[in-house]
């Protein structure tokens, strides 16, 4: 059983993430709908799961971050925030602004916290593939966290890498894939369906944690469960998650893949996040 | 620059994948983070021997190409020197995305071999042929392009490679070729090499294309008494501008490259002598705007005017 303590911690700053993402959503554009859905894992990812040094992001014994649903980089640089690595009024300041830190992508080349540029879909968990190799060959004990979408497992190279990992036994690779169900045209079981999903990782040889990805304690629990990282399959935890989640109109919903929220809107759902906050935790 | 313990004579007919083959021993010896990366073309890469000294420096993908770079990729973020191996039309087109966003983005060093380029796989099929690798890694960001003349220049093609710590893309035509330079020539990347002096005209060219050129400036010397100039331009990107510029003082330039002919070297090389303002003849040799039924190469070569009949024919129609 998880610490109930650190559950209720993490769990918090999630809620604290999804307030900032509203509030980022309200200035500009952003990926709302993929970043609500994952904001839960990212969170546990940065405050829990991740051996980390905020202070030296080139730090050699670290465990490795990859964001393969790029898109997702505001939740990311949230969370990261969350732990120290930016000031958060920064991600405001400059985000989507000329060479700035944070934008709709993740990108290495202005911000050091940033390991591999991403926002192309199905690159990510093959270069993170290749790290999880690469730490294997220097005899290092990090793992490699990656985050997957579910609407980017449509992408062969997905699958290329499923193989890969599977074949050089790399059990130091751990993928968060954010089963929201949908991809940018709508239900990926309309468009292109992925069930039996778990059963396609486990059939590539994988070690299959299927969970529900709001479940603060369930994503705690997945954590501890991880096998060692010298061990010889690599894990892939599957958040059930709800895209937009927690947002009466956003959830499920394709129009808010990605959006701005006007006034209007952006009270709406920060008056949701925060009666959710206090029906859960009884205070605001 | 050292050159490598390997021991090739002028003349000694030798295959740009066997000349890779035989120094990759001495590379790894070398450099101890270089590690070698194939999508199941081991054979055909000729890395045995490599395999044999370092097996766990060796990975192999499977039929995937697009992992074979991401791959590459994600080691050399941890600081290795990924060599990797696959047929130039795979490598360039099926994972150009994965070279473009995974590698040069961040520009990691990792250096990419692609075999069979231009019509050298001709027989294979146009499945197997490099006839647009040349265009695709030139406009990549980052990406430094190679297309060796001999095999005495790959072997210090791949130590320069090593040491510029960048993208870097070789581009490998299949065919046995002569050594065009003394073991001691100086290889240096961006700067041309020039296997003939001559100041009437000017062939600018790669690979296979340099060895034709010898052949035709030669019997045009025999034939009408002019020296023609070789330019061996063996780095594609970035060009050796000052080359082209006194190429084009001769005032008649043909340049040929073993690639089709839009987003070729002719065009690089007719673009920067356009920009500089130099008034000079120019003709371009290479794979036209079709697809081939199978065919040998020298078939091909002879078709499209890049043999060395044709490349004589086209700088005699110059004067």
């Amino acid at each position: 059983m998880a610490d109930k303590a650190l559950v209720r911690r993490i769990d918090k700053a999630a809620l604290d993430t999804k307030m900032k993402l509203l509030d980022l959503c309200h200035q500009t554009l952003i990926h709302i709908g993929g970043d609500m859905s994952v904001c839960d894992m990212m969170t546990a990812i940065w405050q829990y799961a991740m051996n980390y040094d905020v202070k030296n992001p080139r730090w050699e014994g670290r465990d490795r971050f990859v964001l393969s649903k790029g898109h997702a980089a505001a939740v990311t640089s949230f969370s990261q925030a969350a732990i120290g690595c930016y000031d958060v009024r920064d991600i405001y300041k400059e985000y989507g602004t000329d060479f700035g830190r944070f934008g709709m992508h993740s990108c290495n080349l202005a911000n050091p916290y940033v390991d591999v540029s991403t926002g192309s879909l199905g690159h990510g968990l093959p270069v993170a593939t290749g790290m999880a190799a690469a730490l294997r060959k220097k005899g290092s004990m990090s793992r490699v966290f990656c985050v997957v979408g579910d609407g980017e497992c449509d992408e062969g190279s997905i699958w290329e890498s499923a193989i890969f990992a599977h074949h050089y036994k790399l059990g130091n690779l751990v993928v968060f894939a954010d089963r929201n169900g949908m991809s940018f045209d709508g239900n990926t079981e309309d468009y292109m369906s992925l069930e039996p999903f778990a059963d396609k990782w486990s059939a590539f040889g994988w070690n299959v944690i299927a969970i529900n990805g709001h479940d603060m304690e369930a994503i705690i629990e997945a954590i501890d469960s991880l096998p060692a990282t010298d061990s010889h399959k690599p894990t892939i935890i599957i958040g059930k998650t709800v895209k937009g989640h927690g947002i009466s109109f956003m959830e499920n919903n394709p129009g808010w893949h990605a959006g701005c929220l006007n006034e209007e809107d952006w009270n709406k759902a920060t008056d949701e996040l925060t009666e959710a906050c206090e029906r859960k935790w009884g205070v605001k | 620059m050292s050159g490598m313990p390997v021991t090739l004579t002028i003349g000694q007919l030798l295959s740009a994948r066997d000349a890779v083959g035989t120094c990759l021993g001495s590379l790894g010896d070398k450099y101890d983070n270089m590690v070698v990366l194939t999508a199941d073309v081991d054979v055909s890469s000729r890395i045995g021997a490599f395999k044999e000294k370092y097996p766990d420096r060796c990975y192999n993908t499977g039929i995937a190409e697009q992992s074979l770079m991401s791959v590459a990729a994600g080691m050399a973020h941890e600081g290795f020197k990924p060599l990797t191996f696959a047929f130039a039309p795979f490598a360039t087109m099926r994972a150009c995305e994965q070279i473009r966003t995974d590698i040069c983005y961040s520009n990691l060093p990792v250096i990419i071999i692609g075999n069979g380029a231009g019509y050298s796989n001709g027989i294979s099929g146009c499945t197997h042929c490099g006839l647009e690798d040349s265009a695709l890694m030139v406009a990549c960001n980052n990406m430094t392009v190679i297309e060796p003349g001999d095999p005495q220049q790959i072997i210090k093609v791949l130590e320069a490679a090593m040491d510029i710590n960048t993208p870097v893309y070789i581009r490998l035509g299949r065919e046995a070729t002569a050594s065009l330079y003394p073991e001691d020539v100086e290889y240096e990347i961006g700067k041309a090499l020039i296997p003939r002096r001559g100041d009437d005209g000017a062939f600018i060219c790669t690979g296979i294309m340099v060895h034709f050129a010898m052949e035709a400036a030669k019997r045009i010397k025999e034939d009408l008494g002019k020296d023609i100039r070789v330019v061996d331009m063996h780095t594609i990107k970035p060009l050796d501008k000052e080359a082209i510029f006194d190429a084009a003082k001769t005032g008649r330039v043909v340049a040929a490259q073993d690639h089709n002919l839009l987003g070729g070297l002719g065009q690089l090389v007719g673009s920067a002598i356009a920009e500089a303002g130099f008034a000079c003849k120019l003709l371009c040799r290479g794979c036209p705007d079709e697809f081939v039924p199978i065919a040998n190469p020298e078939f091909l070569y002879a078709r499209n005017g890049m043999d060395a009949n044709g490349l004589y024919e086209a700088m005699k129609s110059l004067f």
